[in-house]
């Protein structure tokens, strides 16, 4: 069992003394609460990140989208460290720089993508990362030419993607000067390090919750507001009928999974939910029919312009490989996914 | 009760046991507040645990995000080579977060991540090339692996943890139109799940 070590506090009524002991006592509470905030948030800047930052390895560092507009042009929206290296210069690649005080060790960086291509409403489509190097990544996207049912040929593809970029933490910065503890016969006083300093560091521990320097980072329940957590998660499982959700994030729900043609699923969200969404899908094929085969092969899109609508709501399209036959086929299988919000 | 904001003190302004009874609650709101998505409903350890008992994964710990959303852990791979067979630790992780201690390289292109203290969970990960360009390949195959006894079960009755398994596949040639077959290559993943 786990233990609560959280200092407890006896509420003082009147003339009560406010003795050495409760100050000091106080003085520990906000220590445990700041030590629990560092375990995972920045508790200074570091570089371009701000105070209040989520700061883990299995937080993503940030989530964005890469998207194609007309021109050609390569655009990125929802990143804070990352931006576009170079303006078009081939079909399906888009090269990100990285800044440098966030990300110092290339090395130590996990990146996911979701491809997001329109082209995926009729084909499977897929982003591949080329490569990984000192100052960022080249990405580039792909689609299947031919036909359902008629091979296997592949070919570049000005295809959008959601991207997810994991890091190692960033030293997470000193904690607050504490108020001096006190003795007995002690006193309190107007002295920087006395009340005045355990009210200052109530306060901007508070501050620093509620806000990571660019925007909200946890509203005022609690929850996450943060573009580099996820806003909710869904089971959802074909059981050769219909699809269904098993299970689903308490908050902003996954309410109906709706089959629109085979392989196609619609997802709809509590509407409280803020748009536009980055997903990430993962397929588990396996679980369905009993495909225990290992040579298994799924692909899902989420094609952008499905996934910026309102009430929310995600299209995914799902695609099996039959390797029998060299060639693949829209069809119906569990998945588990996860999405992201701008804010 | 809920925040309020306090003020400092003067020489002549007295602390009350009002006063002193708000940053208390203050206190104890923002830890409420914490604890809505941060290892509020899992086990309260500080660094410590009772004697005896195995250490439970690391994002049991204090202040780590308990959340399905979240990704319980993420690692990178090295691009692995064949070892013995199944069982021997590869030592293929370039770098770690919490949660994956360890890939075992199975067969050319098939890997296995143990995972341990998640009744559910599942694996989105993202292949790459450990040099050059022009590098394509269909996205890794994640399966969620139960536990299979030594006898009767899978992989010739070997028997293998719960974990995920993971399938790599070789680059699609641009044009070409040939057939996937597994093959290496480095990888990274995100783990997710529910204790």
């Amino acid at each position: 069992m786990g233990i609560d070590t959280f200092p407890p506090w006896v509420t003082k009524v009147r003339k009560d003394p406010l003795g050495f002991s409760s100050f000091n006592r106080l003085i520990n509470r906000f220590r445990w609460t700041e030590d629990l905030f560092a375990k995972e948030h920045l508790l200074a800047d570091y570089g371009s990140a701000k105070a209040g930052d989520h700061n883990a390895a299995e937080i993503p560092r940030e989530v964005g989208s890469c998207y194609v507009t007309g021109g050609p042009t390569n655009n990125a929206e929802g990143f804070r460290y990352a931006t576009v290296a170079y303006p078009w210069s081939s079909t399906g690649f888009i090269q990100m720089a990285f800044d440098s005080s966030v990300y110092s060790s290339v090395d130590q960086m996990v990146l996911l993508t979701q491809n997001c291509s329109e082209a995926g409403i009729n084909k499977p489509c897929v982003t591949n990362i080329e490569d990984i190097g000192p100052t960022g990544a080249a990405f580039s996207s792909f689609q299947l030419t031919d036909a359902l049912g008629g091979g296997n040929t592949w070919d570049v593809d000005d295809g959008h993607f959601c991207l997810a970029i994991h890091s190692a933490p960033l030293p997470t910065g000193a904690a607050a000067t504490s108020a001096s503890a006190k003795d007995k016969g002690d006193f309190v006083s107007d002295r920087a390090d006395d009340w005045g300093a355990m009210v200052q560091n109530d306060a901007d521990l508070r501050r620093k919750f509620i806000t990571d320097g660019v925007g909200d980072s946890h509203d005022s329940t609690g929850f996450h507001l943060a573009r580099e957590v996820a806003q909710t998660w869904a089971d959802v499982y074909w059981d050769g009928v219909v699809y269904r959700v098993r299970d689903t994030s308490t908050r902003n729900a996954c309410n109906t999974a709706t089959q629109l043609g085979t392989g196609h699923v619609q997802l709809a969200f509590n509407s409280d939910w803020v748009l536009p969404a980055q997903p990430f899908v993962m397929v588990n094929g396996s679980s369905y029919w009993g495909y225990g085969a290992a040579n298994d092969i799924w692909n899902c899109v989420t094609p952008r312009s499905l996934i910026l609508t309102a009430p929310a709501t995600i299209d995914l399209y799902l695609y099996r490989y039959v390797s029998a036959s060299n060639w693949w086929v829209r069809e119906d299988a569990d998945f588990f996914l996860t999405v992201y919000s701008s804010f | 009760m809920a925040f309020q904001r306090l003020y400092k003190v003067t020489m002549d302004s007295p602390v009350g046991y009002r006063t002193v009874n708000q940053l208390a609650d203050n206190q104890a709101d923002l830890r409420s507040l914490m604890f809505l998505e941060h290892g509020a409903n899992e086990l309260l350890f500080k660094g410590t645990f009772v004697g005896g008992a195995n250490p439970p994964p690391d994002w049991k710990k204090l202040g780590r995000h308990d959340l399905t959303e979240v990704p319980r852990g993420v690692a990178r791979t090295l691009k692995l080579s064949a070892f013995a067979g199944f069982g021997t630790f590869s030592n293929g992780l370039a770098w770690t977060g919490p949660a994956i201690t360890a890939c075992y390289w199975v067969s050319t292109g098939v890997y296995f991540l143990p995972v341990i203290g998640l009744s559910r969970f599942w694996g989105k990960a993202q292949v790459y090339a450990d040099s050059g360009s022009g590098f394509t390949s269909i996205e890794p195959q994640v399966r969620s692996m139960v536990a299979q006894p030594a006898s009767g079960g899978g992989n010739s009755g070997v028997g293998q943890p719960a974990g995920l398994q993971v399938r790599l596949y070789s680059q699609f040639n641009i044009g070409a139109g040939g057939a996937f077959t597994l093959q290496d290559w480095p990888f990274m993943i995100a783990l997710y799940g529910q204790p």
